[in-house]
């Protein structure tokens, strides 16, 4: 795939957390770009600000300077709620933890987040969560409650509900930390299928050197800082 | 439109245990004040209507009104006499030429009967044992469109009185003190002491203490020599009205043809309306609290549910949804609580109102009115009151839970998972 157009630009991110005495600056002006249809790889050792960096990535929270763009919105330069429907419109999130909503089925889970823009009740809407569920391949497992799922099945769940709007850019915060290594494995497989058959652009934190060997591009993270940024993508092809 | 309500209902739902404890404190509150509503309306709707069956819509009195002058009053066409008297001490208060007054107050539109009756305090006495009784002289056929007291007669007949001169319809607990019967032969005095044989034709019992301890009617002419007043006089004119809520204002035309003071059952009964309002009002105030401590049980639960589901909520918030979203879902889940609390309350609250009404009571002879039962009112109204109170105090209680919600930073909940 031609790797042409940037999806995510972030320029200068600056974050403090902490309040008073305590705060600290855990990011000093970080610049990434990812291009659309980019597997990128975020590695780092804890504490090197990795989640702090996603969270701002994905317009959850706000940094302190700098700026981020996703398909050329400015995530920084709007209100809470515009910053809502943006996230519900451009970003898919994966966490480490499955995080599914416990009362609901896997299919519904799948749908949640087009409840928030009013939809996920229309047949064409289920269809595609069914697609989706097939697609992680847990089709048959629509109806199930979270707690009827083991681990690696919800952790499927939450990819496919990370992609049920069709994000433009897909970010997961280790989201095999909570797998065995068969589990672990599948999912890898999964984020590599979608990056493959769908163009999905995909950023992912991981501690996993295996997962991080295998995509395109690694970027390493230290002291809240970019040291590394390694394209892999002409190697793979 | 989003669904808050679909979200709202489903962490309800995963929360059998103490969503069915917030239900059933709503329930509760809400059945207390359905009751209560019941019980209070209930008891004073039965004053009333005992209270307005055994007396007239308007009474005429023998006093004349404030500032009345004679000169004000000549009818077209009528040659007026106007006399300046003194006021005779040991003169009688009556209404005089009875019949004019009475053609007065017939000619009025809104009156559709009015009889004259002489009241007059008489002690009765039978053998050795003496009552005070409230001596009413009446015209048995028209008293009876006056008021309901005739239906009430539980010895004897009403008929009786026109056909016996001297016949006397006893309230049931004068009879009881006096120890006589439909039949019985016994002595009325009257307050210039004359003595006055009288034969009981009837029993009455209306329920009403006041009238069933001093009810003592006899046929008018016989309270008027008892009570020294001549044939065109009377202490009252009793009116039935078309339109009894009219009552009032009747009262005043009333005042206006004849120059005599008339009280309509309203302001006859304002003090004890008054009273019974002030009484209700406390009640419900009362009441209102366990509504109040039914809130803090779903504000309670609300808090909870906010702790237990930051990590649903930032999962909400990270897929989109915004702070107003989060926010609405809880205020629904409030809502939906006292929604379905009030209709818990409602089963509950009928459920009792037929409990309490179908138990027993006896408040004894004292007791202002006598029933066998309590008188529980029911009324929609009373069911929509309760309903409208737990939906609003419910959702007021959501209120702070909400705010909370919505001011959950999803990047803190998510942090902190790891």
């Amino acid at each position: 795939m031609e790797v042409t157009t940037p999806v995510l630009v972030a320029r200068g991110l600056t974050r403090r957390l902490g309040v008073g005495a305590g705060a600290r600056e855990v990011l000093h002006g970080v610049d990434i770009t990812i291009e659309a249809g980019e597997f990128v790889a975020l590695v780092g050792p804890s504490g090197s600000g990795k989640s702090t960096l996603l969270y701002l990535l994905g317009g959850l929270d706000h940094p302190d300077a700098g700026s981020v763009e996703i398909a050329g919105e400015d995530l920084a330069r709007v209100d809470d709620d515009t910053l809502a429907k943006l996230r519900n419109r451009l970003i898919g999130f994966v966490y480490q933890f499955h995080f599914l909503l416990p009362e609901f089925s896997a299919l519904e889970n799948v749908l949640m987040p087009l409840w928030a823009r009013g939809g996920g009740r229309s047949r064409e809407d289920r269809a595609l969560g069914l697609e989706l569920l097939g697609r992680v391949g847990i089709a048959e497992k629509a109806g199930k409650l979270p707690r009827e799922l083991s681990g690696g099945e919800q952790q499927r769940v939450a990819v496919a509900r990370s992609l049920v709007n069709r994000p433009k850019l897909l970010l997961a915060d280790e989201p095999t930390g909570n797998l065995d290594s068969a589990n672990a494995n599948a999912v890898y497989e999964l984020f590599r299928e979608l990056n493959r058959d769908l163009g999905q652009t995909i950023l992912v934190v991981t501690h996993d050197t295996d997962w991080a060997a295998r995509s395109d591009r690694i970027l390493r993270l230290l002291d809240g800082r970019v040291v590394g940024d390694e394209r892999r993508r002409e190697e793979r092809a | 439109m989003i669904d808050h309500l679909r979200i709202a209902e489903a962490q309800l739902r995963g929360r059998p245990r103490q969503t069915a404890i917030a239900l059933a404190s709503v329930g509760v509150g809400s059945a207390m004040l359905i009751v209560t509503l019941s019980l209070t309306t209930g008891l004073s709707e039965d004053f009333l209507k005992k209270t307005t069956e055994s007396s007239a819509n308007a009474e005429v009195l023998a006093r004349r009104p404030q500032g009345w002058k004679p000169e004000k009053l000549p009818l077209p066409g009528e040659v007026v006499m106007a006399l300046s008297r003194h006021h005779v001490p040991d003169e009688k208060r009556a209404i005089r030429a009875l019949s004019g007054v009475l053609a007065a107050l017939r000619s009025l539109p809104s009156v559709r009967v009015a009889t004259p009756a002489v009241e007059a305090q008489a002690v009765l006495v039978y053998g050795t044992v003496r009552r005070s009784a409230a001596l009413a002289g009446v015209v048995p056929e028209l008293e009876r469109a006056v008021t309901s007291l005739d239906t009430k007669i539980v010895r004897g007949s009403w008929a009786a009185l026109s056909r016996t001169p001297d016949g006397v319809i006893l309230g049931s607990q004068v009879a009881r003190a006096l120890g006589v019967d439909v039949g019985s032969h016994l002595q009325a005095v009257g307050p210039d002491g004359g003595g006055l044989p009288l034969k009981v034709v009837g029993i009455v019992a209306s329920g009403l203490s006041q009238v069933d301890k001093t009810l003592a009617l006899v046929n008018l002419p016989l309270a008027q020599g008892l009570a020294g007043l001549s044939t065109d006089q009377a202490t009252t004119v009793r009116l039935a009205l078309t339109d009894p809520v009219e009552a009032t204002r009747v009262a005043r035309e009333a005042e206006q043809r004849t120059g005599y003071v008339c009280r309509s059952w309203q302001e006859k009964n304002a003090a004890s309306v008054e009273a019974f309002k002030r009484q209700n009002m406390i009640t419900l105030a009362l009441v209102l609290f366990t509504t109040l401590v039914a809130a803090f049980g779903v504000a309670n639960v609300l808090v909870q549910l906010v702790a237990d589901k930051r990590r649903d909520i930032a999962i909400l918030r990270a897929a989109g949804f915004s702070r107003h979203d989060l926010g609405m879902i809880f205020l629904h889940e409030g809502v939906l609580l006292g929604l379905l609390g009030s209709a818990v309350g409602w089963l509950l609250g009928a459920v009792l109102i037929r409990v309490v009404a179908a138990l027993p009571v006896d408040f004894g002879e004292s007791a202002l009115v006598r029933n066998e039962h309590l008188q529980m009112a029911e009324h929609p109204s009373f069911y929509f009151a309760a309903f409208g109170i737990s939906v609003v105090v419910c959702a007021l209680a959501a209120v702070q839970p909400a705010r909370r919600a919505a001011s959950l930073e999803p990047t803190a909940i998510l942090r902190g998972e790891h």
